[in-house]
């Protein structure tokens, strides 16, 4: 286990700005997907 | 591990102490280090996140978030409670269809868009277990809001469910579908955003996210506001109408491919709801338009009030506004419209609880209608009782005047025909009114509801492949008003039918499914017609 944090630490520029990366993409198509309106206009509610 | 390449292993500097690792020495070994701690620990959360069932996505709703314009959107999903079962996944939390496992009955879809959503599919149920117990399965599929593209998406995810028969009325939505598509466009941006966001769908993380900053957006606006985009040139117009017709032709295809029988419709539409756009022709300089609008204005006010009010401006009424009244009233309003004759003659009906229609009509309770559906209705009953004295009359002839001056500057402007056929109704000209109402709809640049074209091309697809039943309820039921001008007594707005035509028309497809039944397997032979 320690082998592998070691090894994890040791290349964590390599893994770790993927996973920052990835993170940011959700956050921001996840932002966007709730500003998305659900139906067209004419069906609305309001 | 060993060799160059080998990650973890330290380099020794002169003094003996650790220095910076030794780098990868392939790509693919970098990219092995690079994804891999990413694979596993969404792997990891998603196991988590399933296991105390957290994430689904309960914001986007039905359809994905493309809401079915992406073909990768999921909108019938495997239920997990019965083998073979299907439920819908295309409602926004409101109850999605269950499709229980496939029988020996004779399977029927219904696609199209919020017409099919209210077609009484229980009626039809009913109608041709009496004739066959247990020989048919109904299944409504329509969804309101969905045009031909998102139904063809639809059905295409739907021939899963093995139909015999695929009932198709579909035409009222095509720009609808249009302006909400680029409103989409516009929120997501790039398109590779909107396609990304489809495929990662699936994860709980996603949804939790989702979720998580639903709270910060903004909340809804109270007013509606009319999106931008309906104002299109005619040319964009046509592409349209050929887009309308090549999904259309590819539904039919595509249900045939399964084995499914077709049965497509022509669609009823209202011709007194006032057209939606009227785009200038990019050419027409605006002096002209200027002019024109102002003929069009001076000539609307030369019209009595009564005979106009909720149509100019339009009140574009919708199905609740005939059930939503702020407060029930006690007795019925009584409101006198044209008679109707044939298979929508409703006098001696009584009230249908299947279908809602109240008796003596093809309308729901009046008791319950909104304010604005009593606006629309007094107007037309001043159109329909035409009471007009003599200066009114006079005044007529010069509005007249005033407005085929201003289609001389834009002959095909689809407000200025509409105001023209209410003036030939007014003054009794109907064969008159019959041309310009209909021509203010089959010009209308965004139209809200189907019309002859979209008609036309029904009955073209219906002609040039083998093997598809015509039912054309506009040939049919159109007739059954005066002059064949269909308006509120049929309509609730400019597309939905009153829920007695909804039931006269269940009666007439269960009627047709029987008379098909063991008949018209494909490759048997030209399409056939029903009136």
């Amino acid at each position: 286990m320690k082998a592998l944090l070691d090894l994890l630490a040791a290349h964590k520029r390599y893994w770790l700005p993927p996973i920052l990366l990835f993170v940011a993409l959700l956050l921001w198509l996840a932002w966007k997907a709730g500003q998305a309106p659900t139906d067209p206009f004419e069906y609305r509610s309001h | 591990m060993s060799g160059d390449g080998e990650p973890g292993r330290q380099q020794q500097g002169a003094s003996g102490g650790a220095v910076a690792p030794r780098r990868p020495s392939s790509w693919w070994r970098r990219l092995l280090i690079a994804l891999l701690p990413l694979l596993v620990l969404l792997s990891l959360t998603e196991l988590l996140l399933r296991v105390f069932d957290l994430g689904r996505v309960a914001l986007p709703g039905g359809a994905g978030f493309s809401r079915g314009f992406d073909p990768a959107a999921r909108q019938l999903v495997a239920d997990r409670s019965q083998r073979g079962a299907w439920r819908t996944h295309l409602f926004e939390g409101r109850p999605e269809v269950f499709i229980p496992p496939r029988d020996g009955r004779r399977r029927v879809l219904l696609v199209g868009g919020s017409n099919t959503q209210l077609f009484p599919e229980e009626l039809l149920q009913r109608l041709l277990d009496e004739a066959e117990p247990a020989g048919w399965e109904v299944i409504n599929l329509g969804r309101e809001g969905y045009g031909s593209r998102r139904v063809l998406n639809l059905l295409d995810e739907a021939m899963v469910l093995e139909p015999d028969v695929v009932v198709v009325y579909c035409g009222h939505n095509e720009f609808i579908e249009r302006v909400f598509e680029q409103e989409l466009q516009g929120v997501w941006g790039a398109p590779w955003q909107l396609w990304l966001a489809e495929r990662l769908s699936g994860l709980r993380l996603f949804g939790l996210l989702v979720d998580a900053l639903a709270p910060l957006h903004p909340p809804a606006a109270l007013e509606r506001v009319e999106p931008e985009g309906r104002e299109i040139p005619w040319e964009e117009t046509l592409q349209r109408y050929a887009a309308y017709e090549a999904n259309l032709e590819a539904l039919c295809r595509r249900a045939q491919a399964g084995g499914a029988q077709v049965v497509l419709c022509t669609l009823l539409w209202n011709v007194f709801s006032p057209p939606f756009a009227s785009t200038w022709p990019e050419a027409l300089p605006e002096a002209d338009r200027a002019a024109a609008d102002e003929l069009r204005g001076s000539a609307q006010t030369l019209v009595p009030e009564d005979c106009r009010r909720g149509l100019r401006p339009p009140i574009r009424l919708r199905v609740q506004d005939w059930s939503n009244a702020v407060t029930a009233r006690s007795r019925r309003p009584v409101v006198r419209l044209r008679e109707l004759s044939g298979a929508l003659a409703a006098d001696g009906l009584p009230d249908d609880p299947e279908t809602g229609a109240v008796r003596g009509a093809l309308w729901p309770d009046p008791r319950l209608w909104n304010d604005p559906v009593l606006a629309v209705l007094s107007t037309m009953e001043a159109l329909v009782a035409r009471d007009l004295d003599e200066r009114e009359q006079a005044q007529l002839v010069q509005a007249r005047r005033m407005l085929e001056h201003a289609l001389s500057y834009f002959p095909e402007n689809p407000a200025a025909h509409f105001d023209l056929g209410l003036l030939c109704w007014l003054q009794g000209d109907l064969p008159g009114a019959v041309g310009e109402l209909k021509s203010a709809a089959n010009n209308d640049r965004s139209p809200g509801a189907a019309n002859d074209r979209i008609n036309a091309i029904v009955r073209s697809v219906a002609a040039r492949l083998t093997d598809v039943v015509l039912l054309d309820v506009e040939a049919w039921l159109a007739p059954c008003t005066p002059d064949g001008l269909v308006g509120y007594e049929t309509m609730m707005d400019a597309c939905h039918l009153q829920p007695g035509v909804r039931g006269v028309l269940m009666h007439r497809l269960a009627d047709e499914l029987l008379a098909r039944r063991g008949r018209a397997a494909p490759g048997d032979g030209p399409g056939t017609e029903v009136r």
